[in-house]
């Protein structure tokens, strides 16, 4: 039930990112809150309602939203008016220019997601000890998801947010692996 | 790599190549967030409350254990107190977990049963603290010093309040086939090579035109026989089985009847004799015993064929009817005195149900019979067999 809630409100969260995004002057992005009933459909057939998969499709329509700050997108433009020299590429590289993006979707739908994996992995462990703390587990493992938002939110200028990105990546995989 | 943190390392890449491929810095960043968890490792500092328990000292009985835990730390503790095969929970559980985020308590509390004789170590607790993630763990072991020492209820006692009320044990009454004879005369039979002339009767032997001799009984009691099932499936059911074993032996041996014991499943018996020296020498060897043999009653009853009708003793065969092919036996054995003890354990399950149902077919025809339930005092037995 954990599980289906972070589901749902994950969808929620790319629903939103969607509504501030170009998209929706392509098309109407209530289209995608039908994306609801995946992890409904799941639980119903008594699977983990927020799989890996999800997760991936979820964290790919995001990426309409931070679009903006695609260094590959913008070359793309770059190469297509100079290719076509179509005016409305141009009109379309001003209006995402014009746009700031907000990094919190994407660290949501990610903190949710890892605390799903947490709770099913508790819940498999609950099997065998019947009081696991599975619900206790998994919100922790939330809020310490949520600790680069809360990051984020009290230092809200990262201008180097790629390589803070990457360092941090390596750091965390080689602290994990040593520590093995 | 546990399964959480696969799952985690998994969403952290595919964030990081999006990024890295689109150049989109968010999804880099974001691919820090599923691996933040991760870095929390499992620790704890185990402290152990007043442990209360109440030591049992005879098997059977009952005790109650309960540990309570305080941890210093960050996990989830999965506590396991180690109990051996010997000790039977029959209520509560001997596992448990404890969320620690800083501080955090946990107990185990459980009711169990001593089920063999001797020592039982209770001393060994497991605790398994996982990280928050689930994703790796640490194991701790902490000494408690606890050590069960189970008698059997019946050694070493002479049950004096029962010698009382045995005035008529079955056995009492029937005399020893083999012996020095006595003065009382019992029939006139045909010689027999070996018999002494001295009990010739020359006035019956003038009368049948044969020689025939005065039979007397025999001095001292009848000889009891004990087969005691050591086979696999006694477990569980065997110190029942060795309880009341124990009961027989003193009571008959003490009693002037001599008294010898087959340990079926081990094809080993000790030959009849009466006194404390013979109780002593079954109660050295039957405490020895497992019940881990497979041997059949009909195989059995080849092996001591000969000492059966040497003896011509009152047979006690203590075992489980459902399990046993008694009926085959006991019409092998119709000649002599054949009672059966049933050790049984009644519930209501299904399983325990239709046990007892084949044990109640197995005992159907069969003359004398008993049913010794493992929860049940071995007085009930004395009665009984008083």
């Amino acid at each position: 039930m954990i599980n289906l809630v972070l589901a749902e409100m994950s969808v929620i969260v790319t629903y939103l990112s969607l509504t501030q995004s170009e998209f929706s002057m392509i098309a109407n992005p209530d289209y995608f809150l039908l994306l609801l009933l995946i992890p409904l459909l799941l639980f119903s057939t008594k699977r983990n309602p927020y799989p890996f998969g999800l997760f991936a499709l979820l964290s790919a329509l995001t990426i309409f939203h931070y679009l903006p700050n695609s260094e590959l997108f913008h070359s793309s433009l770059d190469l297509a008016y100079f290719l076509t020299g179509s005016e409305s590429v141009k009109i379309l590289e001003k209006i995402v220019a014009s746009r700031s993006v907000n990094p919190l979707y994407l660290m949501l739908i990610s903190a949710f997601y890892v605390s799903s994996e947490v709770y099913e992995s508790a819940s498999r462990k609950k099997k065998a000890y019947e009081n696991f703390p599975d619900l206790q587990a998994s919100l922790l493992s939330l809020f310490l998801s949520l600790l680069p938002v809360l990051f984020y939110k009290l230092i809200p200028t990262y201008p180097e947010a790629f390589y803070i990105g990457i360092a941090g990546v390596i750091l965390i995989l080689t602290y994990s692996v040593v520590r093995r | 790599m546990k399964y959480s943190a696969s799952k985690a390392v998994g969403a952290a890449v595919f964030l990081l190549l999006v990024g890295v491929v689109l150049v989109i810095p968010e999804f880099v960043l974001a691919a820090v967030v599923p691996l933040i968890p991760l870095l929390v490792p499992p620790v704890a500092k185990i402290k152990v409350e007043r442990t209360e328990f109440e030591k049992p000292e005879f098997v059977g009985e009952v005790f109650s254990l309960s540990i309570p835990l305080k941890f210093y730390g960050v996990g989830v503790a999965k506590i396991y107190h180690e109990v051996g095969e010997g000790i039977e929970i029959i209520e509560g559980k001997n596992y448990s977990t404890a969320f620690i985020f800083g501080f955090g308590k946990g107990s185990i509390r459980y009711k169990g049963r001593v089920r063999k004789i001797g020592k039982h170590n209770l001393s060994k607790l497991k605790v398994v603290v996982e990280s928050l993630s689930l994703s790796s763990e640490k194991a701790y072991e902490v000494d408690l010093n606890l050590e069960i020492e189970a008698k059997s209820r019946i050694f070493g006692r002479r049950l004096k309040e029962l010698r009382a009320k045995a005035k008529s044990v079955m056995v009492d009454i029937d005399r020893a086939k083999i012996g020095v004879p006595g003065t009382d005369f019992k029939e006139i039979r045909e010689y027999n090579f070996s018999d002494p002339l001295k009990f010739i009767n020359w006035k019956a032997s003038a009368r049948f035109g044969k020689l025939m001799v005065n039979e007397f009984e025999k001095e001292g009691k009848k000889a009891v026989w004990i087969i005691l099932d050591a086979n696999d499936y006694m477990e569980g059911f065997f110190d029942k089985a060795l309880e009341v074993c124990s009961f027989l032996v003193s009571y008959y041996a003490t009693r002037g009847n001599k008294v010898g014991l087959y340990a079926l499943g081990k094809s080993n018996f000790i030959y009849p004799d009466f006194g404390k020296r013979q109780v002593k020498k079954i109660f050295d060897y039957i405490t020895s015993l497992e019940a881990e043999g497979n041997e059949s009653l009909d195989e059995a009853y080849e092996k001591m064929k000969k000492m059966l009708y040497i003896y011509e003793p009152l047979i006690y065969v203590i075992t489980r009817a459902e399990k046993a092919n008694l009926k085959k036996f006991v019409r092998k054995v119709s000649k002599f005195k054949v009672v059966v003890i049933s050790i049984k354990r009644d519930g209501e399950s299904l399983g325990e149900l239709t046990l007892m149902l084949a044990r109640r077919r197995a005992l159907r025809g069969i003359e004398h019979r008993l049913e010794v339930d493992v929860e049940e005092r071995v007085e009930k037995l004395a009665k009984v067999v008083a």
